[in-house]
């Protein structure tokens, strides 16, 4: 006799229309938090790979490269920061004034406790999530080695815009922090769950904007790095001089009970350092140019200005009228230049401008793709990724410092912007006339893409 | 990372098992909508952590269960089955529909939403890491589900 087969979905109601406005409201929510800005953990791998074929090139033609300008893999203060200086001068891959910006900023280490989970006031619901993940009650025996955990700040790299920190947690239990743990034992890990700064003078400590965010990454027997991200307040209200002391909440997470929110805390460690915020000094003013576009480009555009409604749709728009606004700031730690919209004809969406300078990092997805040289017949190489996203901006980062001015003024040093846009979507060819209305339950979107040169532009330098 | 849309896109594509998982959980329409913003915002803030795309619903779904057992604990007590106000009424009921349910409630939590993934699609590798188990327990998992759920419905 045939077994009937009972389906669990038909004893689940229908997805009330309640539950998709919850869902809507909080992606909204996401959005207009800005919580964009937030960093959502280190075990990133952004890595572009620079073509061998294209550095070969590059070094076989002789093109003088200035001696700090160096063929960097998608440089970023973010980037260069995953490794010590130890390891930086090893590999010789160490930039002298990026260096001079790390010793600059002078961390200090100040006042710092841990507090262990019978002590926090949620301490019932911490156990209790313990039990429920299988996993034996708090207790001294096991976790009261992480009392004696000491932090302390080795570097600290700030460019204005955000700043990153390597801190060691001083412990004999360094292997547990091994992210790559499989079997037994305890396996733990460092997240920040709060950042709060203090500036000169004053007693108030200040949440930061973006929060903040970071973990702990490599380990060895004398302990675990924890790499912290901040995204400073872009409103002028950080200092650019003084000592700000900056305060970590971070919770000590068991991962075999969790490790993306707080709920798998054994412990918090509470630390506070200082670092001179004259560090991140600029090089020189920033230089603003409007830079007109001209011609007629595919655009894909993404539309979710009505919500109810997402689309995506490919059209020809004329680039006449199209005004981008370039600002480049020449930082210590690289020369960073941000694009806007600053001018566009009347029928333009705001839909289709941030579709524009939608940030392509690679050139797998539609949007504008940067990519630079040196010189004017060098290869063109990847540039590194300013991790804001703010909705409508485009911001690069070249890996130049004012050590390297001169002699890439000599050079010349050019941008070149492409505009990817879709030709085909899902393994079927699209025309410029293509529309997509995104329906609730859509899954992949997989795009053939085509570049079109929107210009070149050489950039000043100081 | 994964993009702001194309991260609202993969929420949106899974809308409706997300509904489904927390309500096995929860047993009411009201507080599986905390549950899911609470776990859109945890997502959010903890996208880079995710490695691939593809584990995206999976990873989600993680999430989505955490925070309804939170809302189940801010509760403090699991919602008895009489009192499930979100369906039909017996007489309206022609195909079972609470028969269904109720037989549902009788299986642990866990072999419900191991099942309910199985017939959504989901393949074991992503069963199992919503549920942070190997593929061993939930091929046991959906097993014995679905001999529990056939025994209770045939005795009824």
């Amino acid at each position: 006799m045939e077994k009937k087969t009972y389906d669990v979905r038909d004893a689940i109601p229908d997805t009330p229309d309640t539950f998709y406005d919850a869902v809507e409201r909080s992606l909204r929510a996401c959005r207009e938090t800005k919580q964009e800005r937030t960093w959502g953990g280190l075990r990133l791998n952004r890595r572009l790979l620079i073509p061998l074929a294209a550095a070969l090139v590059l070094l076989i033609a002789g093109t003088a490269v200035a001696a700090g300008v160096l063929l960097r893999d998608n440089y970023s203060p973010t980037n260069y920061m995953e490794t010590t200086k130890e390891q930086r001068e090893e590999q010789g891959k160490t930039i002298p004034d990026v260096e001079q910006a790390i010793e600059s900023a002078a961390p200090r280490t100040g006042e710092y406790k841990i507090v262990m989970l019978p002590e926090l006031p949620e301490a019932e619901m911490l156990n209790g999530q313990r039990l429920s993940k299988g996993q034996p009650a708090y207790s001294e025996t096991d976790w009261g080695w992480m009392r004696n955990i000491r932090p302390e700040v080795r570097e600290v790299l700030i460019d204005g815009r955000s700043l990153v920190a390597n801190i060691w947690l001083y412990t004999d239990h360094g292997a547990a922090f091994d992210l790559s743990w499989e079997g037994d034992g305890q396996w733990v890990e460092g997240m920040v769950d709060k950042v709060l700064y203090r500036f000169p003078g004053e007693t108030e400590a200040h949440e930061t904007p973006y929060g903040g965010s970071g973990g702990t990454t490599g380990f060895d027997e004398t302990g675990a790095n924890l790499k912290l991200e901040v995204i400073l307040p872009e409103d002028g209200s950080f200092p650019s001089k003084g000592r700000v002391e900056l305060t970590l909440e971070v919770g000590l997470r068991d991962d075999r009970v969790e490790d993306l929110n707080p709920i798998g805390n054994v412990g918090k460690l509470y630390y506070t350092f200082s670092f001179d915020a004259g560090a991140a000094r600029e090089a020189s003013k920033p230089v603003v140019t409007l830079r007109p576009l001209s011609g007629s480009i595919v655009l894909t555009v993404d539309d979710w200005s009505d919500l109810d409604h997402p689309r995506l749709y490919n059209q020809r728009v004329s680039l006449d009228g199209v005004v981008l606004r370039e600002e480049v700031r020449y930082q210590q730690t690289g020369v960073y230049v941000t694009y806007t919209v600053k001018e566009a004809p009347a029928d333009w969406t705001e839909a289709m401008k941030s579709s524009l300078l939608y940030p392509n990092r690679e050139g797998k997805w539609y949007g504008l793709f940067v990519d630079y040289r040196l010189g004017r017949e060098g290869a063109w190489l990847p540039v590194g990724h300013e991790n804001h996203n703010n909705f409508g901006e485009n911001t690069i980062i070249l890996p130049i410092f004012p050590s390297d001015y001169e002699q890439v003024k000599k050079e010349g040093c050019t941008l070149r912007l492409m505009e990817y846009y879709g030709t085909g979507f899902n393994g079927q060819p699209i025309g410029e006339d293509w529309r997509y209305d995104i329906p609730f339950g859509a899954s992949s979107m997989n795009f053939d893409l085509a570049p079109q040169e929107l210009g070149t532009f050489e950039i000043p330098l100081p | 990372m994964i993009s702001d849309n194309a991260f609202a896109q993969e929420v949106r594509a899974l809308t409706d098992t997300a509904f489904a998982v927390s309500y096995l959980i929860l047993g009411n329409s009201a507080d599986t909508e905390d549950a899911m913003s609470e776990a859109i915002l945890r997502a959010y803030e903890n996208r880079g952590k995710l490695k691939k795309r593809d584990s995206f619903r999976a990873w989600f779904l993680q999430i989505l269960r955490r925070e309804a057992y939170n809302v189940l604990r801010r509760r403090k007590r699991v919602q008895p089955v009489e009192e499930l106000p979100d369906g039909p009424a017996p007489s309206q009921d022609p195909e079972g529909r609470m028969d269904l349910r109720s037989a549902l409630m009788e299986l642990s939590e866990d072999q419900r939403t191991a099942l309910l993934l199985q017939q959504s699609g989901y393949d074991l590798a992503e069963i199992g890491q919503a549920l942070d188990v190997p593929v061993g327990t939930v091929k046991s998992r959906v097993s014995r589900a679905k001999k529990s759920l056939r025994a209770i419905l045939e005795e009824k």
